[in-house]
């Protein structure tokens, strides 16, 4: 668990006093993704720096599962906390294993164990080990250079990983598949996670709970699905949008609303499956003019129906409303 | 060119004796300007006023001639009873050294990718193991062409040593000139030539063997 205390950060600039972070309250905790998300120059990337300590509070205080970072040795620190940038910053003269066995080689780890723990990462990240352990990062493309990026923050099996817009450079479909596997990946690891996006779309899909800065300060958090429902509050309206209830569809399954099938089913109609998300649902709904569709399980049997009516009920306030300010 | 080349085969072992001071002269000059060279350059890449300050001098000490620096350190080496001969040479030599390998060392440590310095910093690198399993293998090519330029230049330099009594190749040019002996004058001037092209060639060949694979475009 990580638990940030009235963080502040302020540094001189130009001779004028700039507050970067203005009392910064928050709690992650242990296996949760929290994204920190808002404009850039809004304080998100210093909070995450913090962390690692890369950048020194003016004040407040950072405990990780119970201790004070600030008393802990800076580089032990470090090596204890996965960290992934945007720019990825691969060492241009190592190999992808020589990369991924830093932290380890740090560590002080034999030389097989290294090895080892590289192949079995490079598979996890969805990349031939045989093919790319003995490559050097000038010959990977965007998507593969943070996968292996991802791969080597995971190497000393940390227990936080800090990502600072981690596929921000990537192009919309690497981004779309790295966002999936590393939520598969993260479903089985639970790491705890602070994760720094200005995207609200991958912000929504990434997060377990969600802290929105502004100019130093935590405007709101909570869990996406109340932030989403918080329907009275003006600034979310501004923030998210005045499509926010497709975004909250979005982060929704068929399986949450299926309701028992009664009656001939419908021929000839499309079909949904348990895991097709509700936004998807709803545009194959409208689009063929239908009130309910069948949806089947991987093997064929019919899992239920989901109707129209089912999915406004959903929006209209059965949701938690636990968005605090 | 018969008589070059009898000249050649006559006098081999006093060829090869001067070629052998000269590469002693340039290998200490630069060795020793190396070792203060490169610690200067990286001192200089994480301070812009001391940059200013060591690449402005350095530079300044590579527009004096040759001849001129010889002749100021005669009369201060004088002092030390060392005012000819092999020691005011080094230490020119090594003067001439300091421009190419701090500027080079300089460049190359203010090229690095903040990226990686930051991925660094946030693994929980040491200052000690940025230096060296991640600065150091980055910045190395580009020293050693710094450290290739210093050697090839210095080559030339030294020939020109030989007034001050220091030896080496330049000793056949300075002869040839004083008993007007075309064949003495062109063989000096070969022999240099020929060092400067192998040593060139062997640097080279130096500095992409110790260049990481992953440096080198494809």
């Amino acid at each position: 668990m990580i638990q940030i205390e009235k963080l502040s950060k302020e540094f001189l600039q130009d001779g004028k006093r700039v507050v970067a972070l203005d009392g910064i309250d928050l709690e992650v905790p242990h296996g949760e993704i929290c994204v920190l998300l808002g404009p850039s120059g809004c304080g998100k990337t210093t909070t995450l720096k913090i962390i690692n300590r890369l950048v020194t509070p003016t004040g407040g205080r950072v405990v990780v599962d119970g201790q004070d970072t600030g008393q802990l040795d800076v580089i032990e620190l470090r090596r204890k906390i996965g960290y992934v940038i945007q720019q990825v910053g691969l060492f241009p003269h190592m190999t992808v294993e020589e990369n991924i066995g830093v932290v380890p080689r740090l560590l002080g780890w034999p030389v097989e164990k290294r090895r080892q723990r590289a192949l079995d990462l490079l598979a996890m990240v969805g990349l031939d080990p045989g093919a790319y352990a003995g490559r050097y990062p000038r010959e990977l493309s965007g998507g593969q250079a943070q996968r292996i990026g991802v791969a080597r923050a995971l190497a000393a099996d940390p227990p936080i990983l800090l990502m600072d817009e981690p596929f921000g450079a990537l192009d919309p479909l690497s981004r779309e598949a790295l966002q999936e596997e590393f939520l598969t990946m993260q479903s089985r690891l639970k790491k705890t996670i602070i994760f720094v996006s200005h995207d609200i779309d991958e912000a929504f899909k990434m997060a377990d709970r969600i802290a929105i800065f502004r100019h130093g300060r935590i405007a709101r958090q909570g869990t996406p699905d109340a932030l989403l429902a918080a329907a009275d509050d003006p600034f979310i309206e501004s923030f998210i949008g005045r499509d926010r209830a497709l975004k909250r569809l979005r982060l929704r399954r068929c399986a949450e609303v299926l309701e028992i099938c009664t009656g001939d089913l419908p021929a000839g109609v499309p079909h949904l499956a348990p895991h097709d998300d509700l936004r998807t649902a709803l545009s194959i709904l409208v689009e063929g003019n239908f009130d309910a569709l069948p949806c089947f399980n991987a093997d064929g049997s019919l899992a239920g129906m989901v109707r129209l009516a089912q999915i406004r009920n959903l929006l209209d306030g059965s949701a938690p409303r636990e968005a605090s300010s | 060119m018969v008589e070059l080349f009898h000249y050649f085969t006559g006098n081999w072992p006093k060829i090869l004796w001067l070629t052998w001071q000269h590469i002693t002269i340039v290998s200490v000059a630069v060795g020793l300007a190396i070792v203060t060279g490169i610690p200067l350059g990286i001192a200089a890449s994480q301070n812009r006023r001391l940059a200013s300050v060591v690449l402005y001098t350095a530079s300044i000490i590579m527009t004096i001639p040759s001849m001129a620096l010889f002749g100021v350190l005669i009369p201060i080496l004088s002092l030390i009873n060392h005012g000819i001969g092999y020691v005011p040479a080094v230490i020119a030599l090594f003067l001439y050294s300091q421009l190419p390998i701090i500027s080079n060392t300089y460049a190359a440590f203010r090229s690095i990718d903040p990226a990686q310095r930051e991925a660094a910093r946030g693994m929980g690198m040491t200052r000690k193991q940025r230096l060296w399993m991640v600065e150091a293998p980055l910045a190395l090519p580009v020293i050693l062409a710094g450290v290739r330029t210093a050697i090839v230049l210095n080559i030339g330099i030294a020939a020109i040593a030989a007034y001050i009594g220091a030896g080496g190749l330049g000793l056949l040019i300075r002869t040839g000139i004083t008993q007007t002996d075309t064949r003495q004058i062109l063989a000096g001037a070969i022999a240099v030539s020929v060092l400067a092209l192998v040593s060139d060639r062997l640097l080279a060949f130096l500095q992409r063997r110790l260049t990481s694979p992953g440096l080198v475009p494809a």
